[in-house]
This record gives structure tokens, C-alpha cells and sequence, in this order.
């Protein structure tokens, strides 16, 4: 059963489920199943302080510890963290749109459908920003019971197209949004670097969060073509004829010099930087987040 | 050998496989029409895929412009090696070593033409005289003319003494066929034993003079080259006098003789209002005017009066072209005196009409289209009875028409008349009786008569009559009907005598359609017999009333038995030719040839008696005398009208003549490397070229794989 739900967590399954919420569901609660004793557990709250036990509380909040010193029961008392406001900002450019068996596109929403998920069942508020249609469509943080299926609807809604500008995104969502929080970047970054840099620079003096997932399809990073090509660039239309045999050296070195230098502005930022592919299993979204959250708590 | 000499000693079996390597095209055009197959990608982002090909690219290109000359070059090595190369060795190598030239230089009449500032004869010379320049120290020059005797010198290394020759050579007046000179060239080459073996050919190459060169070079050396020099300017402003002939023969009464004057036009340009002219003693005595068409050759008549003797006269064309010399022409003019013939009868009818030899004399003497008649024959009639020794020393011929018979002195003396060189001809008849002839005239075959008349044979009122058969034109008699055999179709026999057997040195001329003979002849002695098998008249046969045959028979005839036929002289000469001396010739030490070339030659009398023959060089008018100057006969040289003809061959029978001897040498070569034993290093060669296009295909696969086409 546990190995059932855990192969939800593959994207080319999960690519078969049109149903985005659905999706969400599987994918968390698929993760949290394969947790059992998680040390994650109980992070949706913060730590306030500590009361005598009185008979009813649960015998898990006793600090032990404590006990151990005083030879007196305390139980922990938490309060739920309802400030954390969450940014879901997506790369919706065109060239999200490319992948084998499921697009860079459909792998960033299956990221952004089961964080907010998570999210909204911790009672954090989300929120969501990405270009749709050439104009920056922002959702303000919110914890409310339908903000999934407002996210949702817009993901469904959203087609990949354009030219990326992840950092002219991140920018204006960094004006724009009114609180700190977290923000949860998607993006292929295929993009100039600089501009990302400085967006992220401007996001960390903002004192917000960033986690930013690196989304690339198994093409792009393995570059399988053998015979001449006529590659056409998604975004610009621009095309070139080219052996791919003879290119792929260089090719695969310079978009790994590329991610290096990624790698080196995320550092430098101080931000969490995870590079997936679309045939990546979700987990490592999931885990890299409540790493991150637990970092807070 | 280095590398460079290498491929100059290259050569092949099978050349002709070299067009195979046309093929090369073939992966050109694949390079070039039909690249790889492209598959189009929508990719995400081609930036970096952009900076790769930016920095791939050109190696890209030199790899593939690497694999398609992999391709190329493997291909022209398979061509090459099915071409079946080698490496001529020894003395086909090119290599250093002493080199044998032969110039054949054409000095033929028509090398004088003047085209371009100066005469074809000072180019070719000047290019002959660069040809030696260029030779070095060690090699050798000979030289050849292309006129007899040919061989103006041997193979030497005295350049500068070949160079002089050279200097002082001019052209002679004389028609050069070219394969006689080609083949002496070749001939000399091929006694030479030297690395490199080459003959220069110089000559106008006029299309008369060709015929016959392809062959004439078949046996040319194997190691050997030929090459053509041409010089001249090809068809240029040329016309000439091709020939003169005084009709001698149709002399008469009104003293005019008719002369006839061929001019041509050898350019291809016309020539309008062109005078000819007939001088005789350096006057002029008769002209026209006329035009000529490029190409155009015409005979113009003229009518000259008779001179008293033999004169010299001179036929001009008046026109300005590059070759005026053969504008002009010598021809004599020569009386000649009726020949006598003496025609017999048994008994001379008072009405001319019913006499035997009636139509005969009428035929030797016809009338002219101006009311005269023609003096070539002086006929006489006779009776049988009057025909003594006497009657016979002064005639040529003696005709017997439709006689009974000779008495024994009769025959004995026409016996002796024949055999001293008079001419007898026989006719049959009804009066005919063979026996006296058998006994008397033929007498077993030792008599002149040439058969034995055994006697006649007639048709019957409704059957069909003899005809003649078709003749055979070659024998002096027939010799004018060439072309008009259909004419002896049309003469009918009612009656023919027959003959039981021929004298051994007999020929029968004319057959009756059955196969029996109908004209029969024989040397006698120094004279000549002929029987012919019907009646002199139209007792017999409608042959004299046809005088589309029976005239110009009749005059064939009796001028061949008289011996006016073999005595006739020839009637011109080309420079070159030799001057044949009467046979009568007397007192030999005192002869004397004045002429053209200035100084009198007197002849020996070795040279009478061996062959009595006189070569000369110029054109003009020779004269033979006695001791006291008194001239005996005058011959003319006139240039060969094949010479003034100036059309060259076409450019590719030139080249041809070179592969010729390219594709001799070729054959010879294959010839020698079939003989060769397998070990050569020939068939190395051609196993060297197929490995390393093997090798060239493997590397080309390898790299094909690593472009991924």
C-alpha cells in the first residue's frame, strides 16, 4: 500500500491524473505515508512555552528532559504559525514547455499543486505569481480554504509562453508583495544569470526566503539526438542547423557551467537551490522544503 | 625517380577506362544536392547548442570537406587502378640522356605560296631552325623533305651545321604526297636508339597531299612522339591553270585547231572578268573573259590556227592571288599528219554507197560541224587486184573489207607490211573465203591474222539477231567507250563469221552475245592485226550506221594497229618526273636537254641507254637537239594542279595523325606488358593504387561515423 501511494510520486505517473488537486494529494500524503516516525512531525506549529501536565494531554508533549532535571512533568505548549507567508513565483516562459514525457511546465505545477497543498494543510498562506499573457498575474498570500483551488485554476489555465525573465519576475514580486515570507522559485533559468542574481539579491535584502528549484527536462540534460538537427529555440524562433554528435560536448559542458554558476549565485545569496529533472521523483521537492521550514522552527 | 618524373613516365593499358573517372562527379553531387537528412526540434533554449556549432563549425566544415576528398580521392584510385597504370621504363622514361630529332619539312610547290608577309616555306623553315635550337649539347637532328629523294640529312650532332642546311634550303616545284616522306620519317626514327625519339612534321598540310598519312605512320616507334607543325594561313586567294589540251587529233581542213583551257578557283572568294589567254611566240592570239565561282573549275575553248610545225605556246591567266606562278601554263602545239589507210575491195562498186568500205571511209574522215572534215585519216580505195608491195610502202594500215582472198605474193607482202610495223585490219563478208585466208593469212597462227576463219553464220527472218556483249573498257581500243558500254547493246548482227581457233598471242576484244567472238587482235612483228567477225558495210549488220560506236571504234582501231596509240608521247610533265627520250634517239653522245634550268645538259650515252629517262626540277619548256641544235622534240613541265589546291585538312585529321602515333606507342606498350611476367612492376602499381583506395575507404568510413553521416 505505502509502495502504491509512493509511486505517485513519479511524475510520469502522476502525469496520467489530470486532476491537479488530485495530484497535490497523492503527492503529499504519498510523502508524508513513507515518513512514519518523521522527525518532521509537528513543525505546522511553533514552540511557545512550557505548562504543567494535567491529565488529558497528550503523553507525546511531555519534555523528557525537562522531567529528567526537575523531576517535574512539562508539556510543551505550541502555537500555530499562521505568519508564514509562502510566494509560489513560476517561470511560465515558453521554453517551460519542452520535455519527452512531461513538460518542464507540468513538473512545475505538480511542484507549486503539492507545496501549496502542504502548505494550506499547515495553514501557511500561499500565494502565487507568474506572466501570464505578457502581464504579471500576483495572488496575494492567503491561508484560506480555497486558495488551492484558485491556485489550481490558475495553473490549469496557464500556458507556457514567452520569453523567460525570471528575474524581472522575481523583482516585481519583491515590490509588490506587503510581508516577508518564502519564496518558492521554479525555473529552468535558462536565462542571463546576472538578472537572476540581482533579483535574488534584491529578494534576500527584502528579507525574504528563496528556494529555488532548478526544473530541466532529461533532453536538455543528456541531449540525446544523433542525427543533423534543425533546432528551433521555443522562445525566440531563432533557428540552427546543427550534428549534434559533434556538439554535445560542448553542449553539455557549457550548461553545466551554466548550473555552476547557478549553483555560485545561490550560495552567494544564501538561498536553497535544488536542481531536478522532470523525471525526478517529488519527494526531493518535499523534503527540500520541510528541510528548510524545520530550519525556522 | 623522384615524384615528378614519376608522373611524367605515368601511363596506362587501358586508357580508355579513364573516363570512368567522370564518376567523381558523383559524390560531389551527393556532397553537395543531397545532405543528411534533418530532423526538426523545437528546443527549449539553443543558446548554448549556438555557441557550440560557433566553435565546431569550422572544424565541422574541414572534416567534411575532408571525408568528401577521402571519397573523391578513393574513387579516382579505383578508376585509376582498373586504367592499369605503369611506369614506362627504360628508354620511354623521359630521364636525361641524349634525344633524337627528326624535321620532316614539307618543300613541296605549294609551301611557296606567300600568305602572311612571307612564304610558308621561310616559316616552317624558322620553326624548324627553333625546334634545333632547343635541343642540347649530345642530341642529334635529321631532316627530311617531303619530296624525293627525301633524306637531306642523317642523324648528326652538328646543330649548327643542321641549321645551316636549313638556311639555304628552298622550295622545289614539285607535288609532295605526304605518306612517302612519312614513312622514310618514321623509318629513320626507328633506327635510333636514343631516350627520346621525336618527329616534327612542318608542312601546309594541304588536303591533296594527305591521303594515305594515317597509315603511313602505323609502324611509328613505341617510344617515339610525333607532332604537327602547320603553317600557312589555310584557305587562301588561289587559282590556277589546271590543264591545257590542244585537240590535235580533230585538225581540220580550215587549218584551226581547237584548244582547250581548264582554269580553277581555289579560294573561296569569286573572281569576276578574269582574262585567259593563249600566246604562242610571246604574242597573244586568242583571249576571253569570264568569271569564276569560289571552287569553280572551267574549261574554256578556244580555236587557234594551226601552226605550220610544232610551237610552244602558253595559256595565262591573268588574276593576283598568293601563287602566280601557276597561272601560267606551257602546252605545245603539234601538226600531226593523217594516218594513210589503204582500204581494199574485191571489186570497187560505181555508186560509192554500195561499196564495202563505203561507211568505213566516211567514218575515218566525218564532217564537221562547220562543213569541214577532220584530217586525221587519209583514205584511199583499192581493188584487190592493184594491191602490190608498192601500194603498201606508203600507207600505215591496210584494210581488207569483204575480200575473197590474197594471192601468195599478196600475203607475203602484207606479211612483211605487218610485221614492219603497219596495221591490218579484216573485215568479213559474203565474198569471204576462208580457206584462202586460213592458208595464206593465218596459216596455223603464224600468219598476222589473228584467228582462223572458219565461215558464217546467219539468222533467219524472225529470229532474234546477235548483239554485242557489254565490252571491257580496259584495253587501249575500248578505252573511250569508259562509261558508254551500253552503247555496244544497241548494234544487231544478221550474219557473223565464225572462227575455229585464235593465234596464241590473239586477244578477243568484242563478243557476239552467244560467246563467239566478234573482234579479235594480235601483235604481229612491229605492227598489229585485227579481225573483226562482219561486214565493213550494212551487208550484215547496222554497226556502221550506228556511229555512236562504229566511228570512234573504226578511229581507235586503225590508229592501234597502225601504231599511233603506242607511239603517242606524253603529253606533259611535272617537276620531278623524268623526260622519256625517244626511242629513236640517234647519235647519243650528241643529245642535248635545253630548258629551264639554263645550262644545256648533254647526255651520255649511259644515260640514253638506261632507261632513256630525264629527271627534271623546274617548270617550263624543254628542248631536246642534235649536235647541230637542231631541236627533235620539246617537252613541257608544268606544276601539279594537286599542288595549287591550298585547302588544308581539317585541324582534326592533323591531330589525329599525332594520336596515331600516341595510340601506336600505347599498343605497342600493352603489347609488351602482356608478355610481362607478373612479378613487373607494373601490375604492382595498379595493386598499390587499389590498397590505398582500400585504406582511404576505411579511414573515410571511420570519419563519416564521427560526423554521424
Amino acid at each position: 500500500m505505502v509502495s502504491d501511494l509512493l509511486e505517485y510520486l513519479d511524475p510520469r505517473v502522476l502525469s496520467r491524473v489530470e486532476n491537479l488537486e488530485l495530484v497535490a494529494k497523492f503527492i503529499v500524503e504519498g510523502f508524508m505515508t513513507g515518513l512514519h516516525r518523521s522527525p518532521y512531525h509537528g513543525f505546522s506549529v511553533e514552540f511557545s512555552s512550557y505548562r504543567k501536565y494535567s491529565p488529558g494531554d497528550d503523553l507525546k508533549f511531555i519534555d523528557w528532559r525537562v522531567f529528567g532535571r526537575l523531576d517535574k512533568h512539562y508539556v510543551k505548549q505550541f502555537e500555530e504559525t499562521t505568519n508564514l507567508n509562502a510566494h509560489l513565483v513560476l517561470d511560465s516562459s515558453a521554453s517551460m514547455d519542452f520535455g519527452e514525457n512531461v513538460t518542464k511546465w507540468r513538473y512545475t505545477c505538480f511542484i507549486a499543486a503539492a507545496l501549496a497543498f502542504l502548505m494550506l494543510k499547515q495553514r501557511d498562506a500561499v500565494g502565487l505569481s507568474l506572466y501570464r499573457d505578457g502581464r504579471l498575474d500576483l495572488m496575494q498570500p492567503s491561508s484560506k480554504t480555497l486558495r488551492l483551488r484558485e491556485v489550481l485554476a490558475v495553473l490549469d489555465r496557464v500556458r507556457p509562453a514567452g520569453r523567460a525573465s525570471v528575474g524581472s519576475l522575481l523583482t516585481r514580486v519583491c515590490e509588490r508583495i506587503r510581508r516577508r515570507g518564502l519564496i518558492v522559485l521554479v525555473s529552468d533559468f535558462f536565462e542571463d544569470l546576472e538578472a537572476v542574481d540581482s533579483a535574488l539579491r534584491f529578494a534576500r535584502y527584502r528579507n525574504h526566503e528563496v528556494i529555488a528549484f532548478q526544473v530541466l527536462a532529461e533532453e536538455e540534460r543528456s541531449f540525446p539526438y544523433n542525427v543533423q538537427t534543425n533546432f528551433v529555440d521555443s522562445e525566440t524562433g531563432d533557428r540552427i542547423v546543427s550534428e549534434p554528435r559533434t556538439v554535445r560536448s560542448d553542449y553539455l559542458r557549457l550548461l553545466e557551467e551554466h548550473n555552476e554558476r547557478l549553483r555560485e549565485i545561490a550560495e552567494s545569496c544564501e538561498i536553497d537551490l535544488v536542481s531536478l529533472t522532470t523525471t525526478d521523483a517529488l519527494s526531493e521537492v518535499l523534503t527540500t522544503y520541510l528541510s528548510h521550514r524545520m530550519q525556522r522552527v | 625517380m623522384d615524384f615528378g618524373s614519376l608522373v611524367l613516365a605515368l601511363s596506362f593499358a587501358a586508357p580508355a577506362v579513364l573516363y570512368g573517372l567522370a564518376a567523381l562527379a558523383v559524390p560531389i553531387l551527393i556532397h553537395l544536392l543531397f545532405k543528411a537528412r534533418k530532423q526538426t526540434v523545437v528546443f527549449s533554449w539553443i543558446h548554448f547548442i549556438r555557441e557550440s556549432v560557433v566553435r565546431k563549425s569550422s572544424r565541422l566544415r574541414f572534416q567534411e570537406l575532408l571525408l568528401l576528398l577521402l571519397r573523391l580521392a578513393a574513387l579516382a584510385l579505383i578508376v585509376l587502378a582498373f586504367a592499369r597504370p605503369y611506369v614506362k621504363a627504360g628508354p620511354d622514361t623521359p630521364a636525361s640522356g641524349p634525344s633524337d630529332l627528326v624535321i620532316l619539312l614539307d618543300d613541296s610547290f605549294s609551301m611557296g605560296a606567300a600568305d602572311g608577309g612571307r612564304t610558308r616555306f621561310a616559316a616552317a623553315v624558322e620553326k624548324a631552325d627553333n625546334e634545333i635550337k632547343q635541343l642540347s649539347r649530345g642530341d642529334r637532328v635529321g631532316i627530311l623533305k617531303t619530296t624525293p629523294p627525301f633524306e637531306l640529312l642523317g642523324f648528326s650532332d652538328d646543330l649548327a651545321a643542321a641549321r645551316g642546311l636549313l638556311r639555304e634550303l628552298k622550295p622545289s616545284f614539285a607535288s609532295a604526297p605526304y605518306p612517302p616522306a612519312l614513312r622514310r620519317a618514321v623509318g629513320l626514327l626507328s633506327e635510333s636508339s636514343a631516350s627520346r625519339r621525336e618527329l616534327v612534321f612542318l608542312s601546309d598540310f594541304q588536303r591533296s597531299s594527305w591521303p594515305g598519312s594515317w597509315a603511313a605512320v602505323a609502324d611509328f616507334p613505341a617510344n617515339a612522339t610525333l607532332r604537327v607543325a602547320p603553317v600557312g594561313a589555310g584557305i587562301v586567294d588561289n587559282l590556277c591553270v589546271v590543264d591545257v589540251t590542244p585537240l590535235t587529233r580533230l585538225q581540220r581542213e580550215d587549218d584551226h585547231v581547237r584548244v582547250g583551257v581548264r582554269v580553277a578557283n581555289f579560294s573561296l572568294q569569286p573572281f569576276p572578268d578574269l582574262r585567259v589567254e593563249i600566246m604562242a611566240d610571246g604574242a597573244s592570239i586568242a583571249g576571253k573573259r569570264i568569271d569564276l565561282a569560289p571552287g569553280d573549275i572551267r574549261e574554256i575553248l578556244f580555236e587557234v590556227p594551226a601552226p605550220p610545225a610544232e610551237q610552244v605556246g602558253q595559256a595565262r591567266l591573268h588574276a593576283n592571288d598568293v601563287l602566280p606562278i601557276d597561272n601560267v601554263r606551257p602546252f605545245r602545239l603539234t601538226p600531226t599528219t593523217p594516218l594513210r589507210v589503204l582500204c581494199v575491195e574485191d571489186e570497187i562498186a560505181d555508186v560509192p554507197y554500195f561499196q564495202s568500205t563505203h561507211f568505213l571511209r566516211t567514218a575515218l574522215n566525218p564532217v564537221t560541224e562547220r562543213g569541214g572534215r577532220h584530217r586525221s585519216f587519209d583514205a584511199r580505195v583499192l581493188s584487190v587486184r592493184e594491191l602490190h608491195a608498192d601500194e603498201l610502202t606508203a600507207v600505215d594500215a591496210l584494210v581488207l573489207a569483204n575480200v575473197s582472198g590474197v594471192t601468195e605474193s599478196q600475203a607475203q607482202d602484207i606479211t612483211r607490211f605487218v610485221r614492219s610495223g603497219g596495221g591490218l585490219l579484216v573485215f568479213c563478208g559474203d565474198r569471204t573465203e576462208p580457206a584462202l585466208y586460213d592458208v595464206r593469212l593465218y596459216r596455223k597462227g603464224v600468219g598476222p591474222l589473228p584467228a582462223r576463219i572458219a565461215g558464217s553464220a546467219g539468222r533467219a527472218r524472225g529470229e532474234p539477231p546477235w548483239t554485242l556483249r557489254r565490252p571491257d573498257t580496259s584495253h587501249p581500243v575500248l578505252a573511250a567507250f569508259s562509261g558508254l558500254e551500253a552503247e555496244f547493246a544497241r548494234p544487231e548482227f544478221q550474219r557473223i563469221a565464225t572462227v575455229t581457233e585464235t593465234a596464241e598471242e590473239a586477244s578477243t576484244l568484242l563478243f557476239f552475245d552467244d560467246g563467239a567472238p566478234a573482234l579479235a587482235i594480235r601483235p604481229f612483228g612491229k605492227g598489229h592485226s585485227a579481225l573483226v567477225l562482219t561486214s565493213a558495210d550494212t551487208t550484215w549488220t547496222d554497226l556502221p550506221k550506228r556511229a555512236e560506236v562504229y566511228v570512234p571504234l573504226m578511229h581507235q582501231l586503225l590508229r592501234y594497229v597502225a601504231g599511233a596509240e603506242q607511239t603517242q608521247e606524253q603529253a606533259s610533265y611535272h617537276p620531278g618526273d623524268a623526260l622519256r627520250l625517244p626511242a629513236e634517239a640517234p647519235d647519243t653522245g650528241a643529245l642535248k636537254l635545253v630548258g629551264a634550268e639554263g645550262e644545256p645538259r648533254v647526255l651520255s650515252t649511259e644515260e640514253v641507254e638506261d632507261g632513256a629517262t630525264l629527271p627534271v626540277a623546274l617548270p617550263g619548256v624543254y628542248a631536246l637537239t642534235n649536235a647541230e641544235g637542231k631541236p627533235l622534240r620539246r617537252y613541257t613541265v608544268n606544276l601539279d594542279p594537286e599542288e595549287s589546291d591550298l585547302t588544308p585538312v581539317v585541324p582534326e585529321e592533323r591531330n589525329r595523325l599525332e594520336r596515331r602515333g600516341a595510340e601506336q606507342r600505347e599498343e605497342i606498350a600493352a603489347a609488351e606488358r602482356s608478355l610481362a611476367s607478373p612479378a613487373t612492376g607494373d601490375r604492382r602499381l595498379w595493386r598499390s593504387a587499389l590498397i590505398l583506395a582500400l585504406v582511404l575507404m576505411l579511414c573515410e568510413v571511420w570519419l563519416a561515423g564521427r560526423l554521424g553521416g
